[in-house]
């Protein structure tokens, strides 16, 4: 097939990717493609069937579906064309994109600008180094999630969770919703990953045990997974002498971290940053690569999907403006980088004449903090591991910072002086 | 020496040994064959028993029962399964054990004008020794292995003939040769003497004296290099790849293959095999050959043919990303002064797939199916290989399994005509060198066939050649389109860390896959990164709709490993209970 | 009941997550402290006199590409009523094809909520 000329390809087809593709043809480019491996639009959001999705962008609580047929139903509108089924085998630092499809075979597209929304993969046991068998009836939440709330099938009965990030507690609550027995979940830090809310509607509403500084240690069953057993660990998450304990289970959910998946981002050379495992951008949330943009759980894992649709929507913006030959170069080139406190920053680099937003992730839980930039303190209530903080910088901000090349973010306690 | 001889040498070892000699047991000897009875405080005091014994001169095997008393005895788990279609069945050779052994010997089989089967106890074939170990082709058994042993002889001779086996079966071979890395002084001076070790089994080896040309070679190696030996036949492949094409060849001739089907009898008259009974019938042959691997000895023992007793030795093993492994060129080793006779000490070696694959380490086990890695062991690998190639680092690692070795405690393979039933072949003991080794058993036991009184007459219409099922993620632009041209399924990605097509799932489940480690293992979708939280969903969707049977009755390995059990709202309905 | 009860409940409605101290007497709430707003304070209030949650859950449909058609309540429903209808809704089995919002359920339980769909979902295409 002949290489065809795209102005602008969106490799993904979730929250992300559909919120570039409408801002970008909003503003008036007519050639886009989203091209997207699933069977439908929506990424991770169709499997997503619980609410507390839209609180900010649409100031309504809605469940995972609902917003995004929203955004899917405004692609259709504005009749952006997307292939379905279709995976990208590679892009390169020219911007051809390689894909295939049962449909129209191998792809070339020549594009003018890629707006990368491929999102994350989950982390795996192996990567765990969980000791012990490889039955049937280990899976990663969102692969459980998935196979239950798309595909219709329950993975088994009797359920440990490891890992009380929003996915595993959300699980737990569908788990015990469709009639199996969640046993326990099971964290390895002396306090929860997830959010309160989620504590509160999927754990305690349920009855279902939380262990905290717990790990489990290893997987027993032959063709089943019949039990895990799991130790209470020290300070440094190595498993304690003499703790070690069976449960009995057919069931062991994963939810123990998010991976931005960037394969593909390698494949056109552009640069990550080991803090995130994502591309660095700057604030037009451009990769290393020139006309090449990220956005989403791509570039760095997020928690409220809202977050996602404004970062999609902001790279979506700057991939059109890159197109029309507007986007202006950064005036400066400051590299932030991740000080106390601070596990790392979207976007790396920042400098130039319009108002930035700044998302932080944080170590551990804090309060009444100050958030430092440079010269710059913003103060923040409360900051927390699993909440994204988010950090808005006007022109004048941006204008004021240090003439450095390099500014540190660090959070500190106010009382701390 | 004697029979009574033989019990009375180890009779006078044992006391004076002061742990063993407490302990109650009951020595013969028979033909040849040790046997011990009797019971242990621990393991470890088992198997220096056998050693023992299989150490005493004129010792051709030894038959191990001992064993300790506070272990409970391994328990059988026995499927109640229908009867099959070939129950009845009439064959003039019945071979159990469908991994790599018993895969080349159908293989050979298949040349003449016979009637063969293969009966495999898993849902698949390779599911034994033959998919649980780094995939190296030794290229000898070991600088401190007898050059004498059957193992030596016979991995020199199998390893020469892969280069032809791999090209008439269409797998991967791949002869890169092993740098075995000196760090220790101590060993310089000795390194000479390794060169004997080398002529006498009968391999090119080069000493590399030079640090410099050491790192020229191997530009990443750790810098505590002094020197190295090079061993230039050494080869990788990927053995239960090799199983498959074997097979698939050997089906193609005309064996037949029966899955899902355990040997849970062997039906012996008048001293003579009368056919096995597995769990879902009944084959009737004059000829047995027992390639059963970790299973032999109870092949044997059914047979009322004890000549052997299999002590399990697992070993843990490492794979980590192939973005790392491709800054190596090389398999490498440790060339150390040796402290556990019985092993090579594993080594690094590089798959076919190009991912780096550690280990394994050796530690002895009393029951068959401790397949579970641990933590300890994990750590052993990595501490003991990291140090060698200081690019990989430890969050490559993408996963960790294990393997057990059937090993004899002669050491050595067992293949001979057994000396108590007649039709009887064991090819069993098959450790390590074990794939290297394959081809050159298979030929030994076509030879043992032909004496024992199999009339083998060639098949004009034998074909060697076998094509191996199209890999998208190995072809061409050009042959991609061409692919998916002819069938659209190869356009669909299931996985997305291997680009594996809906067509190779198809594919693979066309030549025999009926599970999903059958697909992984053929295509390898769910090996990559992700470790199939892509593909899963897909691959289970896949495989009932090729196999025609409902999601909730496909398996990962086998009746009992169901993935999805219960339909949605199934378990509401029944237990009428909410969390 | 003429106890004296003391409960913390941690208030979700915001980041800050105050751990609200809360007195009852004589089964009814007599104190709420260590709440920052009034949000907060109502939310605590109504978490022990009249606990309500979000219900959302599948239900089987027959003739689209997949088993399942995700489905919440229009209105949020009493806490302790979800495992109810969690088990009223497992009996259902809905035809595609079926469009975002329309009503699965009417009046769940009596409890003046219906069950919508959440997403649309097509026919399966014939073979």
């Amino acid at each position: 097939m002949a290489k065809r000329n795209v102005d602008i390809v969106v490799i993904g087809g979730g929250a992300a990717a559909l919120a570039a593709a409408i801002k970008a043809k909003e503003k008036g480019i007519e050639n886009i493609v989203i091209l997207e491996r699933s069977e439908e639009l929506g990424g991770i959001l169709p499997q997503c069937i619980h609410t507390g999705f839209g609180l900010s962008y649409f100031k309504e609580n809605l469940t995972g579906p609902e917003y995004i047929s929203r955004f899917i139903k405004k692609a259709q509108d504005l009749q952006i064309e997307y292939k379905p089924d279709t995976m990208v085998l590679e892009i390169t630092p020219e911007k051809e994109i390689t894909a295939v499809n049962s449909v129209d075979g191998l792809l070339t597209l020549q594009a003018k600008a890629i707006v990368l929304a491929m999102g994350c993969r989950e982390r795996t046991r192996g990567m765990l180094g969980i000791a012990g068998t490889r039955p049937a009836g280990i899976l990663t939440a969102g692969t459980a999630q998935r196979l239950m709330d798309i595909e219709g099938y329950m993975p088994g009965a009797k359920v440990v969770i490891l890992g009380s990030g929003d996915i595993g507690l959300i699980m737990a609550r569908r788990f015990a919703m469709e009639g199996a027995e969640v046993e326990a979940v099971v964290e390895i830090l002396p306090y929860p990953s997830g959010l309160d809310r989620n504590l509160v509607q999927c754990l305690e509403d349920f009855n279902i045990p939380l262990l905290l500084q717990h790990t489990v240690t290893s997987i027993r069953g032959s063709d089943r997974v019949e039990a895990v057993t799991v130790a209470k660990v020290d300070a440094s998450g190595k498993p304690v002498q003499d703790t070690e304990r069976i449960i009995e289970c057919d069931t062991l959910i994963l939810s123990v971290g998010l991976i931005p998946e960037n394969e593909l981002s390698q494949t056109a050379d552009i640069a990550l940053d080991s803090a995130t495992g994502g591309p660095i951008v700057n604030e037009y949330m451009e990769t290393s690569v020139q006309g090449i943009f990220a956005c989403g759980n791509v570039v760095h894992v997020y928690d409220l999907v809202d977050h996602v649709t404004q970062a999609g929507e902001f790279a979506g913006e700057s991939a059109a403006r890159y197109v029309l030959n507007q986007l202006p170069p950064l005036t400066r080139k400051i590299t932030l980088k991740a000080g106390d406190n601070v596990r790392s920053i979207v976007p790396q680099i920042i400098g130039g004449e319009e108002p930035a937003t700044l998302y932080l992730r944080v170590k551990k839980p804090m309060r009444d903090v100050k958030v430092t930039i440079g010269n710059l303190t913003i103060p923040k209530r409360v900051v927390k591991p699993p909440e994204m903080v988010v950090v808005n910088l006007t022109r004048q901000a941006i204008e004021k910072l240090e003439k450095r090349d390099e500014l540190k973010v660090s959070i500190e306690e106010k009382a701390k002086q | 020496m004697s029979d009574k001889e033989i019990v009375q040498k180890l009779k006078d070892q044992i006391s004076q040994d002061p742990e063993l000699s407490k302990l109650p047991l009951k020595i013969s000897c028979e033909d040849g064959t040790v046997h011990l009875e009797g019971e242990a405080e621990k393991w470890e005091q088992v198997v220096t028993l056998g050693h023992l014994a299989a150490g005493v001169a004129g010792v051709r095997g030894v038959v191990n029962k001992v064993w300790p008393k506070s272990l409970p005895r391994p328990k059988k788990k026995r499927k109640i399964k229908e009867k099959a279609s070939w129950d009845g069945m009439k064959v003039d050779v019945v071979i159990v054990g469908a991994g790599i052994v018993g895969a080349t010997i159908a293989r050979e089989l298949s040349r003449f004008d016979l009637k063969v089967a293969v009966v495999e106890k898993e849902a698949d074939v390779a599911w034994g020794q033959s998919k649980a170990n780094p995939g190296w082709v030794h290229a000898f058994a070991g600088v401190d292995v007898d050059p004498n042993m059957l193992k030596a002889k016979l991995c020199v001779r199998g390893n020469a003939m892969y280069d032809k086996l791999a090209e008439e079966l269409d797998f991967t071979f791949k002869r890169l040769g092993l740098l075995a890395i000196v760090t220790e002084e101590d060993l310089l001076p000795l390194l000479d003497f390794v060169i004997d070790l080398a002529k006498q089994h009968g391999i090119p080896m080069e000493i590399i004296r030079d640090r410099e040309e050491v790192f020229r070679r191997e530009p990443r190696i750790t810098e505590e290099a002094l020197a190295a030996l090079f061993f230039p036949t050494y080869g990788s492949t990927s053995p239960y790849l090799v199983t498959i094409a074997l097979i698939e060849n050997a089906v193609a001739n005309g064996v037949k293959l029966l899955l899902d089907a355990e040997v849970i009898d062997v039906m012996v008259e008048g001293g003579k095999i009368k056919g096995v009974v597995t769990d879902r019938g009944k084959i009737f042959t004059k000829f047995l050959v027992n390639a059963a691997g970790l299973y032999s000895d109870e092949i044997a023992e059914m047979a009322g043919a004890s000549e052997f007793t299999i002590h399990p030795r697992k070993g843990e093993m490492l794979i980590f990303d192939s973005k790392h492994s491709s800054l190596y060129s090389h398999n490498l080793a440790p060339a150390t002064l040796k402290s556990d006779p019985y092993t090579k000490g594993g080594g690094i070696a590089i798959s076919v797939d190009g991912n780096s694959i550690w280990g394994p380490n050796a530690e002895e086990v009393p029951y068959k199916e401790d397949t579970g890695t641990s933590r300890e062991a994990m750590e052993i690998v990595w501490e003991k290989f990291s140090h060698f190639v200081p690019n990989i680092p430890k969050e490559a690692m993408i996963t960790a399994f294990t393997g057990l070795r059937a090993a004899t405690y002669t050491e050595d393979f067992h293949i001979a005509p057994s000396r108590k039933v007649k039709g009887l072949i064991h090819a069993a003991g098959i450790q390590s060198p074990g794939t290297a080794s394959a081809p050159a058993i298979a030929e030994m036991v076509l030879e043992i066939l032909r004496k024992e009184g199999l009339h083998l007459e060639e098949k004009p219409d034998f074909n060697p050649i076998r094509k191996a099922p199209p890999s998208f993620r190995s072809l061409t632009k050009k042959e991609r389109e061409e692919l998916i041209a002819e069938d659209p399924k190869y356009g669909h990605v299931v996985c997305r860390c291997e680009h594996v097509t809906e067509g190779e799932v198809v594919e693979a489940v066309r030549r025999g896959a009926t599970t999903l480690d059958g697909i992984k293992f053929r295509t390898r979708a769910g090996m990559g990164r992700c470790q199939g939280g892509f593909c899963t969903p897909h691959v289970i969707k896949i495989l009932a709709r090729e196999l025609k049977i409902p999601i909730e009755r496909v398996t990962k390995r086998g009746s009992g490993s169901e993935l999805l059990p219960y339909r949605i709202k199934a378990l509401l309905l029944r237990g009428g209970q909410v969390g | 009941m003429k106890k004296k009860e003391a409960r913390v409940i941690t208030c979700i409605i915001c980041p800050i997550g105050c751990k609200a101290k809360v007195t009852i007497k004589n089964g009814k709430i007599s104190k709420i402290e260590d709440v920052e707003c009034p949000r907060g304070e109502e939310y605590v209030a109504r978490e022990i006199e009249a606990p309500v949650r979000d219900f959302f859950t599948t239900v089987r449909i027959k003739g689209a590409n997949i088993l399942v058609l995700p489905v919440r309540s229009t209105q949020p429903i009493p806490k302790d009523k979800m495992l109810d209808c969690a088990l009223e809704l497992a009996n259902i089995v809905v035809d595609a094809p079926v469009e975002a919002g329309d009503v699965i359920v009417k009046n769940l339980l009596g409890l003046g909520v219906d069950i919508i769909a959440t997403r649309d979902m097509d026919r399966a295409k014939e073979r």
